[in-house]
């Protein structure tokens, strides 16, 4: 019990660093918001985007503004409520695990493991680099929520913190949502940190290239020999450096949605259409995690992926046995058809319904082979709804409960 | 005014097939009921310290965690500060400290506070100000940017204890708060806990050692298997009147000993010293008189009164106590 005074210095200097990061967080998150406003209601304010020459940077004024709306009322939102103090907290608690770095660290080799692959394969390579990027952000982004998720949700009950949490003047339902937005928030950051490092290795890789670095290397001589300059070592080194800067300059141009070409531009859709779908999971992994265990949860949540991945099939079959049906018992409505078929017909249609379709919103394929694209509103209304639909019930099963 | 009310507060634990609670919702499959509480009717006076005794698996805990909701109850009604359970502005005036406590690992001591500050909607100056002092006051001040994951189990314990009291409570409502603290440690939370009656506030405890309760609480209810055994101040419990006297004399030769032991119940000879136990006061005033005549030494006198640990063997004691539980208290 030396030293009776808390160490105020540090105290403050930990502040500054809470400060520095929640500017970070807030960037992350007002790009998200740019993006889909300026993918999404370009119609609305009217600036064309599409055909943008590579290298301008162009600000879209109404998109821009409103970005910046919603950014405050985020950060309103984080630094003045109670659900923002969760939530900030929640992140935090993710920020220091360390499965969070493991995982980005395999999508980060993985990603950077397309260098050396694009070596390999001559044709397509770009379509093939572009494809194994957008999987790994999917299936990483799929990871944190899934894994991260549940056991933050999961530690808060078993190692009852909780406990404490609920004799504080706050809502159940507050608690609930502020974990559910520190993941959300979480899955983001991660999201983004891996899409800034695609663009990244993209834009590296379309600029090295051997012959460019020879031709800086080698001089040409009077008599045509080519001969290595004094300082080679230096020069590729600088001229690595340097596009690896100009790379990153333009990766975060690209993020931000100010300096798109084509191919970008669809890999930021495609991007902001897995940030829907993550939207909906963390709200199932939430949904699970508020009544089961953790290996269930994650199972469940795994599983409701998958089905909502091939939920379109869930509707066609609904449309094929309405359709065979017809013409079989040769009948002209719906009502004439056998009660079992009715049912079998009712329940695809019902589980196509209830099961997230995930299907729509997961435009890989398109953004691979359509030049330009782009959101519409409806996956971004569909996400909302459900999300919510998710939450309230995590909420009205969450608030009756008891905890061990 | 009754800060903590309960009104035949009952609570059964059934575990279902996943293991978990589901509160209302029934998902019944392979039961197994506890009757944890039992009609528990009881009230707390403002400004007192009222001690929850009884041991292990009485319905302490359960009782506490009803109170805090983080258990419903199955029957009965409870009332803190005249309201319902569930009232923010209640809670707002409440601190609690749940047994063995865990907190956010991750976070400082300093930050640990500063977030559960953040839930009372505590503004940022008035935060740090009051980490300063509970930091201070639980004897943590040199840890406060040490994580918590680093934190010993005492340690942990004096933290919790700064977290109940961030928002100046009312009503603190303490689960073993003196469990995994060294002696030191206790008589720490004992002054606390004597300081925050001074300073008009209320203090639920639940314990099962005895000792500590006895020496602060105003008042008690022991529990036992889930029921209220019996409530009341410590001098109803106990029977006023002394029951044995502990007479410690030394310089006597063996001779002398045996001759004072033939009058008293017990005697324990060693290193030159007898402790000698007697039932009634004429006799143990006989051998005072007896152990100076023969030029011998008081080295102690003391009139023995029931204690509550007595009180509590007593009443729960016997055969009706589970063995494999008889040590705890
Ligand atoms: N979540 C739970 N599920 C099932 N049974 C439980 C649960 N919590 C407690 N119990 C049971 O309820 C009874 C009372 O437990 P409780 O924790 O209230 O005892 P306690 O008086 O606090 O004991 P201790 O002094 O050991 O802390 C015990 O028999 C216990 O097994
Ligand atoms: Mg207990």
């Amino acid at each position: 019990m030396s030293g009776q005074t808390i160490d105020s210095a540090s105290v403050s200097g930990s502040g500054g660093r809470r400060i520095v990061g929640l500017a970070v967080l807030l960037i992350v998150v007002f790009l998200l918001f740019r993006t889909v406003l300026t993918g999404d209601f370009k119609q609305l304010f009217g600036s064309a985007q599409t055909g943008l020459s590579r290298q301008t940077i162009r600000f879209n004024t109404g998109a821009d503004l409103l970005s910046l709306l919603l950014l405050a009322a985020t950060a309103a939102g984080l630094v003045f409520t109670r659900i923002g103090s969760i939530a900030l907290n929640t992140f935090r608690e993710a920020v220091r695990n360390r499965v969070l770095y493991f995982i980005l660290f395999f999508a980060i080799i993985l990603m950077g493991a397309s260098v050396v692959t694009r070596q390999l394969v001559y044709r397509e390579e770009e379509r093939f680099i572009v494809h194994l990027g957008l999987s790994c952000i999917s299936f990483f982004g799929l990871m944190v929520a899934v894994f991260v998720g549940i056991s933050l949700v999961y530690n808060e009950l078993e190692r009852k913190t909780i406990y404490t949490i609920v004799s504080k003047p706050i809502h159940r339902y507050q608690f609930l949502l502020g974990k559910y937005f520190g993941l959300l928030l979480t899955v983001y950051v991660i999201v983004a940190v891996m899409t800034f490092f695609f663009f990244f290795v993209m834009n590296y890789q379309s600029r090295i290239t051997e012959e460019k670095i020879d031709e800086l290397i080698y001089k040409v001589e009077a008599d045509g020999l080519y001969t290595l300059q004094e300082n080679a070592g230096w020069i590729r080194t600088s001229y690595l450096l340097k596009s690896a800067g100009a790379s990153a300059l333009r990766a975060a141009q690209s993020l931000a949605g100010f300096a798109h070409g084509p191919v970008t531009q669809n890999i930021m859709i495609v991007v902001v259409m897995y940030c829907l779908e993550l939207m909906i999971v963390t709200a199932l992994a939430i949904l699970y995690s508020s009544f089961s265990t953790p290996t269930l949860s994650a199972v469940f949540t795994v599983l409701t992926f998958l089905a909502g991945r091939l939920n379109e099939d869930m509707m066609r079959l609904a449309e094929n046995l309405m359709k065979k049906s017809m013409e079989l018992q040769s009948a002209t409505s719906f009502a004439d058809l056998t009660l079992s078929a009715q049912i079998k017909i009712r329940l695809a249609e019902f589980v196509s319904l209830v099961v997230p379709n995930l299907d729509s919103l997961n435009v890989t394929s398109k953004a691979l082979y359509q030049d330009t694209m782009q959101v519409w509103r409806y996956p971004v209304l569909y996400s909302i709804c459900y999300t919510g639909c998710v939450l309230l019930i995590s909420i009205l099963i969450f608030r009756k409960r008891n905890f061990k | 005014m009754k800060v903590v009310e309960t009104i035949g507060l009952s609570k059964t634990y059934v575990q279902d097939f996943l293991g978990v609670e589901y509160g209302r919702i029934k998902v019944r499959f392979r039961n197994r009921k506890v009757e944890a509480l039992k009609d528990l009717t009881l009230s707390v006076e403002e400004g007192e310290i009222f001690g929850l005794l009884g041991p292990n698996g009485a319905g302490k805990t359960t009782a506490i965690k009803i109170l805090m909701e983080i258990h419903y109850a199955t029957r009965g009604k409870a009332y803190l500060m005249g309201r319902p359970l569930g009232d923010l502005r209640v809670k707002r005036r409440i601190g609690f400290l749940p047994e063995n406590p865990y907190f956010y690992d991750y976070l400082k001591g300093w930050e640990f506070l500063d977030f559960y500050g953040q839930l009372y909607g505590m503004p940022r100056g008035a935060r740090r100000a009051r980490i300063e002092e509970l930091l201070h006051l639980v004897g943590l001040s040199h840890a406060a940017n040490l994580p918590l994951k680093g934190y010993s189990k005492g340690m942990n314990q004096r933290i919790g204890l700064a977290q109940c009291l961030l928002n100046d409570p009312q009503l603190v409502i303490l689960d073993e708060p003196q469990s995994g603290l060294d002696p030191l440690g206790r008589k720490e939370v004992r002054d606390i806990i004597l300081r925050l009656r001074e300073e008009g506030r209320t203090v639920l405890f639940s314990s099962h050692i005895l000792s500590d309760a006895e020496m602060i609480c105003d008042r008690v209810a022991i529990l036992y298997k889930g029921e209220l055994v019996d409530v009341g101040s410590m001098n109803e419990l106990l029977s006023a009147k002394t029951e044995q006297y502990e007479l410690v004399v030394s310089g006597l030769a063996e001779a002398e000993i045996e001759k004072l032991g033939s009058g008293a119940r017990r005697v324990l000879v060693s290193e030159g010293q007898a402790l000698l136990i007697y039932g009634d006061e004429g006799s143990v005033q006989e051998a005072v008189r007896r152990t100076i005549q023969a030029g011998g030494k008081i080295e102690s006198m003391t009139p023995r009164k029931e204690s509550l640990e007595d009180y509590f063997i007593r009443q729960v004691g016997g055969g009706a106590r589970p063995r494999s539980k008889g040590g705890a208290a």
